[in-house]
């Protein structure tokens, strides 16, 4: 999750459909510049545009299941999956879930770490991530890691 | 230009034959010369990515994809239920979501809704934020 906060503007976030390293690239609505968040990183940087060089911080989140999630925030809201356009026929592209390391020393202000999966997360019995995605599980391979290993 | 990784030396090969240049031993740089000034989507439209090559050291030769501004809805304040509504979850839901806990309010997000968009962008309070899959 980031921050849609630049340059005193409220940035409006989407994907366009194109991918790096597997991962979508985002562009924002209001100066169609490009934005990706590097390996390692803790923010998403602009690659290309008007804002090419700005970074939007990463903001807490994780990945859970809405049963312990409710868990500890009994009043959660849910976002209404019916509330959502529908994509166009057109569209193409899958999804990406990001991937990556968290620089060393560093500590998100209220401690929960985005990624981090809360005691007593257990994946769905059964469950099946779309085209064999796994969110934020920290084993997916990336180029680094086939050229780390020799594999290129 | 961007010095990227540092590597072993019996990886230089490998990163070699992954398109990165081997500059000296222990060290590969990806930088100018192995890429793409642009990317051009699917709906013709033209992305500069010389920064993304030059300064920020991404291999522009390995943007794939495009079905360009469109092809994913654009999502600004969606709309959240709470306890009561229709289409709440019960509480022993064992959907996969992306919890978010600011400004004193609590959100979910289903992973599966979050596929078709990718982003939503939403706010709590006065933060304004993108949740993205």
């Amino acid at each position: 999750m980031y921050s849609r906060e630049i340059d005193g503007r409220t940035l409006t976030f989407a994907s366009v459909g194109i991918l790096y390293e597997d991962t979508f690239v985002l562009f924002d609505e209001e100066t169609e510049s490009l934005w990706y968040h590097l390996e390692g990183d803790i923010a998403m940087t602009a690659i290309s545009g008007e804002y090419a060089g700005m970074r939007s911080a990463e903001l807490p989140s994780g990945y859970t299941t809405w049963r312990v999630w409710k868990q500890l925030h009994p009043k959660s809201g849910w976002l209404d999956p019916a509330s959502l356009p529908v994509r166009s026929a057109g569209g193409r592209g899958r999804g990406g879930g990001q991937t990556r390391q968290l620089p060393e020393g560093f500590e998100p202000p209220d401690g929960f770490q985005p990624g981090q999966r809360p005691d007593g997360f257990e994946r769905p019995e059964g469950f099946e991530p779309s085209e064999g995605r796994q969110p934020n599980d920290g084993e997916r391979s990336t180029r680094r890691d086939r050229v780390d290993q020799g594999q290129g | 230009m961007k010095t990227r990784h540092l590597l072993p030396i019996g990886a230089a090969l490998g990163a070699l034959l992954m398109g990165c240049t081997q500059h000296s031993e222990d060290r590969i740089v990806v930088g100018p010369g192995e890429g793409a000034d642009s990317f051009e989507d699917r709906t013709g439209k033209v992305w500069d990515l010389r920064f993304a090559g030059d300064e920020v050291g991404m291999n522009t030769s390995t943007f794939t994809g495009g079905g360009g501004i469109g092809s994913f809805p654009i999502v600004t304040d969606p709309t959240i239920l709470y306890e009561g509504d229709a289409g709440y979850p019960s509480d022993d839901d064992e959907s996969l979501i992306i919890g978010v806990d600011l400004n004193g309010s609590a959100k979910a997000y289903s992973i599966n809704a979050l596929i078709g968009v990718e982003v939503t962008n939403d706010h709590f309070g006065d933060d304004y934020v993108a949740v993205a899959y």
